[in-house]
């Protein structure tokens, strides 16, 4: 990324130019903040005007109806309820299912045995959707937060199972082989080499996981719930309000970018030694 | 680390048989007869030698080493530390890797060098004053708290010879340790592993496919032919005083001598082909 930016400034010739305001500017302008914010203003003019097009706001709303309609659920305070209702399923979901899977995926990946087993049932399950699962949950848990957990749990295990698993076969053998020749037990093995080598794939399959809950809580929400976006975008199909299903899309996507780059800074913060890489 | 303490500190002295491999045979996967990676392989390393493995790439050096390390078992013969056989690895005989993945990059260079302590319980204030002196040994000082990725290669490998040295093993086994490095560092750390050599006695097994290297560094060069099949086709004892030269006419000649061996096809070959069949 660094090198290509490199590339990417000798080739446009940033650096050498003596005009030193004109090169500034440019710099600017082609600054990552500026060409992000560049981007956001492009995708709202392409959605203002594709809505301009339909003849009624309730097929498709533009920016501005979007905007005062949230505006509206905000200050009657359906909005953060909703939000808040489905980030703490996410959230309680998501932290189970990775507290599950990381010391399922750790011990897969370190043992043929466990790995030969766990793997019959990951790659039979992995392809049930989750949604699928919501009534017989209703069933065995109620119709209450424990069913709609339960699913995001399972949306969770298997993305954090799998790349866990990757991740302790792709520890390098001479790591391994250091710890046993100084001396290591299997436990030390697992603790002190398997366990810290693996902690960036725990990461990224959690990651990953992360975006998986977004999709399973909607659909959870839109068909067993009283509260959440999903329940939110469900509900107004019923009175024709577009604009709040678009609120509540808008809603979605801003806490996806949210959480993933409060997931990135926390990764770089307190496991970047785990990375082989520093940045 | 300096001059003064090569004249002092005495060059040590052979010993007794500290690792015998008589007749090893190891094959390819599940015993391929007639692809045998090592085949009657012998090889003795008694105790204060540096016995440098010499030969081409894929001749087998590797898993002669492995075989002492215990990573691997032979399919035939005897791998025998102090006459009893090698079952598995084991902190007495520690292994210097060629790469720097053996490190944990996840841990700062004082950890990695006192991993071994930390495995058997050594109390964190002791272990770390251990992995100090070995750090500062090895030419490491002011590098304690720093991640192996922020180091280079050779600071790396400095890393490893500290890592095992903290263990105090009987045996270095180090695998072409020096060669992912550039000629400058490489010629450093010749040096310094010989001084090490000197201040601790150590036993050393050194594997390279460079004959200088092999020649400034053991007290011994064991020549292996070709693989596969392969086993050692002539030990040769290094005689030059220390420190080494290599402009000097006895290197080049011992150069010239070894160059040939490598390249000479062993007499009994043909006859051996014949007894495979």
């Amino acid at each position: 990324m660094h090198a290509e930016d490199a590339v990417h400034s000798v080739a446009t010739g940033h650096h050498g130019d003596p005009g030193g305001r004109r090169m500034s500017l440019r710099a600017a302008f082609d600054s990552d903040l500026t060409l992000h914010t560049l981007a956001i203003a492009l995708l709202i003019g392409v959605w203002w005007l594709s809505a301009s097009l339909f003849f009624s706001p309730l097929f498709f709303p533009t920016p501005d109806r979007v905007v005062v309609k949230a505006w509206y659920l905000l200050q009657d305070g359906s909005l953060l309820e909703n939000t808040w209702a489905s980030v703490q399923r996410i959230l309680l979901g998501f932290l189970i299912g990775s507290a599950i899977g990381a010391p399922i995926g750790l011990t897969m990946g370190a043992f043929r045995r466990v790995h030969a087993i766990i793997d019959v049932y990951v790659e039979i399950f992995r392809f049930i959707p989750s949604i699928a699962w919501l009534t017989p949950a209703i069933i065995w848990f109620g119709i209450g937060e424990t069913s709609k957990v339960f699913i995001i749990v399972y949306t969770t295990v298997f993305v954090v199972i799998l790349n866990t698993a990757v991740g302790v076969k792709n520890i390098s053998p001479d790591k391994i082989n250091a710890a046993r020749s100084l001396g290591a037990n299997r436990w030390q093995l697992f603790m002190l080499v398997i366990v810290p080598a693996t902690v960036p794939f725990i990461l990224t399959g959690m990651r990953l996981a992360m975006a998986n809950s977004f999709t399973t809580v909607v659909s959870a929400e839109m068909v067993a719930a009283s509260h959440g976006l999903g329940y939110l975008i469900w509900s107004s199909r019923v009175y024709f309000e577009t604009d709040a299903i678009f609120v509540s899309m808008a809603m979605l996507g801003l806490l996806g970018f949210l959480a993933d780059r409060v997931f990135r800074i926390m990764t770089t913060r307190f496991a970047r030694r785990f990375h082989t890489h520093s940045d | 680390m300096n001059g003064e303490e090569m004249t002092t500190e005495p060059w040590p002295t052979t010993g007794e048989t500290l690792i015998h491999m008589s007749d090893v045979d190891f094959y390819y996967g599940q015993g391929r007869r007639d692809a045998a990676i090592l085949r009657n392989f012998q090889l003795e390393i008694r105790e204060r030698e540096i016995v440098c493995l010499l030969g081409p790439s894929g001749c087998g050096k590797t898993t002669a080493l492995r075989l002492l390390a215990g990573f691997e078992f032979p399919d035939g013969g005897n791998v025998l530390l102090r006459g009893r056989p090698i079952t598995s690895p084991g902190a007495e005989r520690g292994v210097v890797f060629q790469g720097d993945a053996s490190l944990y990059h996840w841990l700062r260079a004082i950890d990695n060098v006192a991993f071994g302590l930390r495995l058997r319980g050594v109390k964190r204030a002791e272990r770390h004053e251990t992995a100090r002196r070995l750090l500062d040994a090895t030419g490491l000082s002011g590098q304690h708290a720093k991640y192996p990725t922020e180091l280079s290669g050779g600071m790396k490998q400095r890393i490893q010879i500290a890592r095992v040295l903290a263990s105090d093993p009987e045996i270095m086994l180090m695998d072409e340790p020096f060669g992912a490095l550039d000629a400058q560092t490489r010629a450093e750390l010749q040096d310094e592993l010989v001084r090490i050599w000197q201040r601790t006695q150590k036993t050393i097994l050194f594997i390279t496919h460079d004959i200088a290297e092999a020649i400034l560094l053991g007290t011994r060069v064991a020549v292996m032919r070709r693989g596969p099949n392969s086993r050692i086709n002539e030990i040769v004892d290094i005689d030059l005083p220390r420190p080494r030269r290599r402009d000097t006419l006895e290197f080049g000649q011992l150069f010239e001598r070894i160059n040939a061996l490598i390249h000479a096809r062993p007499v009994d070959e043909r006859k051996e082909a014949r007894n495979a069949r």
